[in-house]
């Protein structure tokens, strides 16, 4: 992707990324670290606010529920009449508070005198007055209320759920209900409940101005979920938190409710149907009826700061990233800017353009080091190309003359086939296939008179031009010393003086020379120093002349060389060779080997001089099988056939 | 599925109790139209919709009845004002009517509403788990109308329970004062789920599954009233029901007719209740089998009632049922 991007854009790219990811990183680690903190800050705010305002409900009903205990007791252990029973009721809510809205004392069914089914006297709060009534008749039969018969069945105080009360008001009450008992006969008898009826008006103020930021509330529910206290004044009464659930299809408050009413505390998050909005809710109960206060806290609020500094964090960073990004761009660009200078130059370089000017190197950075190796190149291609120009125009002139000397060498060795078209006692071929441009290989063959032939072939030591020299004074001297009368060891021994002679270089020739009476077949031959010729005779056998009559020639100027004879039948031949035939290698370094040309010339036997001589060439090419030649390759080949001749040509 | 079933026996019943004809209307548009109190046996709920609809939609006008809707509490009961000529008109259990015509005044049945039990006895599965674990336990039953058919059932079914009198409420339950507690289907049961408590959590005996499924809401008058009046009392039947027929089929209406109501009358008002009450009411009204004629007082089911309250000795005669039940066959 951003294989073809400009360096520029790759460094921001990468440097950018690197950055925000690590930025981002700091960013989330440190945004939930806070919130984390802040949270558990927050649960102890709730918590402390909770259970203040807790405390103060609480307050209230261990007050009243005090109150009326107090009056159980009194009830327990005396027994007044009902004028005192009245006056006792009146004073009593007098000096209560005023959110005690009244009180009564309800006996069982002619408990406080035998004729009186009801007796439930009840005094109560109208407007600033207060007033006495006697409760119960046939149609109100208290006995059967649940703020009497629940407290009598469980034996117990309690506080009844909150109901509206019987004026038809919007006062919302509760009810202490605490039974009490006399001992008749040695038992505990059941005798009936005094009340405590407690107006929740100043309980829901209370829990109304509980605030924890700007819009955070409170409410308070009953032992049973009824919304006693909350911000929507229509759940207040005629919903309970599960019926909240139902109509508005959150089961979650089901769940919450069931905590709550059971007494349990925590600290949860909650989505505010009020505030519309996600918040955080802590609850817990009171503890003197089992009602459940909650604290509601808006989640935006409640992180406003964090959100505020994560707002600031964020501009912050971004303004860094954009001066990050400019800083890199300005940077990179300063860096590439010689780079692409540079580029453009080298690209005009490459066209062969080697005058054109590099920038010149700025400082001592890479990009400056850069330019001056640039530069020093330049001078050196410069240098060189012109080196080359010349040496190019030397070596073409080297070559064209290497081409005249090897046309010159050429000529200096017979080479139109055949030689001696008019002879048939013997056909001759010969060929020289050089390494180099020139070589060192050599042969010859001429008549000394009317019926000898001379023939020789030679190996320079080394190759190339100097080679090619020596071998063309071989070639001279063999043409100057030879002789009619002098023996094949003469005219060598004679050679061999020459060449000795100031031979500075210390080169040498190898060399075979042979001398055949094509009449008669007799032959004298010396060799100095060059492989073994093969004879190949009638009987099909090949015959290697292994005499040597010394050294190469060119080392000992002093060297005399004999001459050895012997006999060709007609039909029968001589093939000489240099070693660039059984030295030659192929890709897997193996030579060519004598004891494969002898095979190849045993089963040759019949052929003429040329047949054999480019059967063996191609033999030994097919064996180099492409690999470079190495050393010059001659072969001679003479077959003699005697004064019958052959009835072919004479090649 | 349901929905569906309450509609097809709608439709049932609209082609079955022909609505007041247009000759009878048509001349009483013009007169005066005649004042009649109907006084329901409890504080305004979905319970008595129908009753609102009509007098809203027109229903009872168009029968020439300008009819005040008025409603029983904890201090004055519906018999009371029947008694007291404070209504011409009450709805009525069915076993409470037949003691109020046997033990005080001649009464008859001109409509049934509720054609099945809609009684059950609720206790926490974690205490009563079968019909025998109410042996040794308080089951808080409401007197007045709501307790024959339950004490019947412990009469049948248990032999030592602790029958508790309660006023009304769920309360005692809740609170713990007692082990099971007789509800309605339509109202209690729901508010005991609004309470808090799963339906999962509670075992339930229904008083129509027990041999007990007498009928319960109808519309009553006085005997001589009706004999005096007895197209009016008919036609006050069938623009009722007609209210009902109309609570059926938009609900919604209906609710929001409640709520009113509800808060004229300082009530809590929670939809999602008044709305199950709705729904199970009109279930009862318009139940699912086709036996049961809505409207018509069953002939079986009246029976039932009496010989109930005739054997546990709480009525003194017995009326027949062409003479009880006056309404449309």
């Amino acid at each position: 992707m951003l294989k073809n991007r400009s360096l520029a854009f790759k460094y921001s790219f990468y440097i950018l990324l690197c950055v925000v990811i690590v930025t981002t990183a700091i960013f989330v680690r440190n945004h939930f670290a806070t919130r984390q903190m802040m949270l558990a800050n927050i649960e102890e705010n709730a918590r402390n606010l909770c259970e203040a305002t807790a405390f103060k409900i609480d307050q209230t009903f261990v007050i009243a529920a005090a109150q009326a205990n107090e009056m159980g007791t009194f009830m327990e252990n005396v027994s007044p009449s009902d004028e005192e029973i009245r006056k006792l009721m009146i004073n009593y809510l007098a000096q209560s508070n005023e959110h005690i809205f009244g009180a009564a004392i309800a006996f069982e069914p002619f408990r406080f005198s035998p004729d009186r089914k009801y007796y439930s006297p009840y005094v109560y709060r109208d407007g600033r007055e207060i007033k006495f009534m006697y409760l119960g008749n046939d149609n109100y039969v208290y006995h059967l209320m649940d703020w009497y018969q629940i407290p009598k069945e469980l034996q117990l105080p309690v506080w009844s759920e909150p109901y509206f009360d019987q004026g038809g008001g919007n006062v919302i009450m509760t009810t202490y209900s605490s039974p009490f008992y006399r001992i008749r006969d040695g038992k505990k008898i059941f005798e009936g409940v005094v009340t405590n009826d407690i107006s929740l008006s100043r309980l829901q103020r209370l829990v109304a101005s509980v605030k924890l930021y700007n819009s955070g509330y409170g409410y308070l529910i009953s032992r049973h979920g009824r919304i006693i206290s909350h911000p929507n004044v229509s759940l207040i009464m005629n919903h309970t938190i599960f019926s909240v659930a139902e109509e508005f299809h959150r089961p979650e408050l089901k769940s919450l409710g069931k905590r709550m009413v059971n007494g349990e505390y925590g600290f949860i998050p909650y989505h505010s149907e009020t505030l519309g909005r996600n918040c955080w809710l802590y609850f817990m109960p009171l503890k003197s009826n089992g009602w459940s206060l909650a604290i509601v806290i808006p989640e935006d609020e409640l992180f406003s700061g964090l959100y505020k500094l994560n707002r600031i964090t964020i501009l912050i960073s971004s303004i860094g990233l954009l001066i990050l990004l400019i800083v890199i761009i300005l940077v990179t660009y300063k860096v590439t800017r010689p780079l692409k200078a540079l580029t453009s130059a080298t690209e005009e370089i490459g066209k062969g353009n080697f005058h054109q000017r590099l920038p010149a190197p700025k400082g001592k950075d890479e990009i400056g080091i850069l330019s001056s190796a640039f530069n020093s190149m330049q001078q050196a291609l410069k240098d060189h190309v012109e080196t080359l120009k010349r040496t190019t125009a030397e070596k073409e002139k080297i070559e064209s003359e290497l081409k005249i000397a090897r046309e010159i060498q050429m000529s200096i060795i017979p080479k139109f086939f055949p030689p001696f078209p008019d002879r048939s006692e013997f056909n001759v071929f010969a060929i020289l296939e050089s390494a180099k441009a020139v070589g060192g290989d050599l042969y010859d063959f001429f008549f000394l008179d009317d019926d000898r032939l001379c023939f020789a072939i030679g190996d320079v030591s080394g190759k190339g031009v100097p080679a090619s020299l020596f071998m063309a004074v071989t070639q001279t001297l063999l043409k100057a010393t030879a002789e009619k009368t002098l023996s094949a060891g003469a005219i060598v021994t004679r050679i061999n003086r020459a060449l000795s002679k100031d031979n500075e270089m210390s080169m040498f020739v190898t060399y075979f020379l042979g001398i055949i009476n094509i009449r008669n077949g007799e032959m004298e031959f010396c060799n100095a120093g060059h492989n073994p010729p093969f004879v190949m005779r009638l009987n099909g056998s090949i015959e290697k002349i292994k005499k040597l009559h010394g050294p190469p020639m060119g080392i000992i100027e002093t060297g005399v060389y004999e001459s050895d004879h012997m006999l060709l039948q007609p039909g029968e031949g001589i093939i000489l060779y240099t070693d660039g035939v059984t030295e030659a290698m192929n890709n897997r370094n193996q030579l060519y080997g004598e004891e494969k040309l002898l095979e190849l010339l045993a089963s040759q036997h019949d052929e003429k001089a040329k047949a054999l001589v480019e059967t063996i060439l191609g033999s030994v090419r097919v064996h180099a099988g492409g690999v470079e030649q190495s050393d010059d390759i001659t072969i001679l080949a003479l077959r003699y056939y005697g004064l019958g001749g052959s009835d072919q040509n004479n090649i | 599925m349901k929905t569906f079933k309450i509609t097809v026996l709608i439709a049932a019943a609209i082609v079955l109790v022909p609505f007041c004809p247009a000759e009878i209307t048509s001349p009483l548009a013009n007169k005066e139209l005649k004042a009649v109190t109907l006084a329901c046996q409890w504080q305004p709920q979905a319970q008595f919709a129908g009753f609102y609809l009509a007098q809203e939609k027109g229903f009872y006008r168009r029968c020439g009845l300008e009819v005040n809707i008025i409603h029983a509490d904890t201090t004055c009961s519906n018999t009371a004002m029947l008694r007291d000529n404070k209504a011409q008109f009450v709805t009525m259990f069915l076993a409470s009517a037949i003691k109020f015509n046997s033990n005080e005044i001649p009464i008859v049945n001109i409509a049934q509403l509720f054609q099945h039990s809609s009684l059950l006895i609720v206790g926490r599965k974690t205490e009563i788990k079968n019909v025998r674990d109410l042996n040794n336990r308080r089951v808080g039953i409401w007197y007045s109308d709501f307790e024959d058919i339950p004490l019947q059932f412990l009469a049948d079914n248990t032999y030592n329970s602790k029958v508790l009198m309660i006023n009304s409420g769920i309360n005692m339950f809740l609170f713990g004062g007692v082990d099971a507690l007789t509800v309605t289907i339509y109202n209690e049961f729901h508010s005991l789920i609004m309470a808090g408590i799963n339906p999962d959590e509670l075992t339930v005996f229904r008083m129509s599954e027990n041999d007990l499924d007498v009928p319960e809401d109808g519309i009553y008058c006085r005997r001589d009233y009706f004999e005096q009046n007895p197209q009016l009392c008919l036609d006050f039947a069938q623009a009722s029901l007609e209210g009902w027929k109309y609570a059926a089929q938009h609900p919604d209406e209906a609710l929001d007719l409640v709520e009113k109501m509800c808060k004229e009358y300082h009530l809590p008002w929670a939809k999602t209740h008044q709305k199950w009450m709705l729904n199970e009411v009109l279930k009862l009204i318009f139940p699912p089998d086709s036996e049961l004629i809505s409207g018509v007082l069953n002939r079986g089911g009246y029976y039932r009632a009496l010989e109930l309250l005739r054997s546990s000795g709480k009525i003194r005669n017995e009326t027949r049922y062409v003479d009880f039940y006056r309404g449309n066959h």
